[in-house]
């Protein structure tokens, strides 16, 4: 079934206490950024932000890779629950897509480590070629740039996986 | 289909890597505060501004303006077809038709044909 690229959409991607995300209309990215609350009233305060997202672009749908519940960091598990919130104020459907769905998705592109599907996201989405983060040495820190791109990678393989598939 | 934003300015700007304050110097402001309130849809430019932003953006102001021009066209038709009903009933009143009534009938018509 191939989906509707013609809407507006968000794709999260959840870090301990932050998360990347962007949104795309008609398949062109038109926000991105990653957001993140200190300290003090953490899930409220990221819950605000989210749902300051959520009105001010009003998507279709939020489109997040499943996470295992059982496993989850506290800090995770706090951005998923800010995201639920929000989602439900906002009457907007959260759009699971899996790791192995983005996974499937790029091993078609040939694109197997962050950087490669980063450089194929760019080549769909080139508004975010300029974004793409230097490539990581072996002993830096993921950039903070990384986690938009991931957001990205699952709303791609959400919305052009069967279209790809179909093909 | 999704109805579109009211406005497309923070795209555009994000396009650029310029940050709400460089945007706003370049459109003559003295700080972001304006540039942003416009990406938020919280107050509406200036038209000489608008017109900036079309020049920095080489965009036009109907395209970064896509919702708020989707909103005035909604009501300028009702607007419209209200003129032309008023008009085209005064004018079935009127023996001799002056000619000004029938070019504004006229105009609405094919106003109203050209959607």
């Amino acid at each position: 079934m191939n989906r509707d690229t013609s809407g507006r959409y968000i794709g999260i991607h959840v870090r301990p206490r932050r998360f990347g995300f962007v949104v795309i209309e008609n398949l062109t990215a038109i926000d991105t950024g990653v957001r993140t609350c200190g300290h003090g009233q953490f899930d409220d305060c990221l819950r605000q932000r989210f749902l300051r997202l959520l009105q001010l672009y009003r998507p279709s749908g939020i489109i997040i890779q499943a996470l295992p519940l059982r496993n989850l960091s506290d800090g995770k598990k706090s951005v998923m629950n800010a995201v639920r919130k929000a989602a439900s104020q906002c009457n907007i459907e959260i759009l699971p897509v899996t790791a192995a769905t983005v996974r499937r998705f790029f091993k078609k592109h040939n694109a197997r480590t962050k950087q490669e599907i980063a450089e194929v996201v760019a080549s769909i989405l080139p508004e975010l070629a300029w974004q793409i983060p230097p490539k990581r040495k072996p002993w830096q820190t993921e950039h903070h740039r990384a986690s938009l791109f991931d957001a990205a990678a699952a709303l791609t393989a959400y919305l052009l996986l069967d279209r790809d598939e179909n093909n | 289909m999704t109805d579109r934003l009211p406005n497309y300015l923070r795209a555009q700007r994000k396009n650029t890597g310029l940050s709400q304050r460089e945007l706003g110097f370049i459109v003559g402001y003295e700080n972001e505060d304006a540039v942003g309130r416009h990406e938020l849809s919280r107050s509406i430019p200036p038209l000489l501004i608008a017109l900036a932003y079309e020049a920095v953006f080489r965009v036009p102001v109907s395209e970064l303006f896509a919702g708020l021009c989707d909103a005035v066209e909604s009501s300028i038709e009702a607007r419209i077809a209200a003129l032309e009903g008023k008009i085209a009933l005064h004018a079935a009143e009127e023996v001799d038709r002056p000619a000004d009534v029938t070019r504004k009938l006229q105009w609405l018509k094919n106003h109203r044909s050209a959607r």
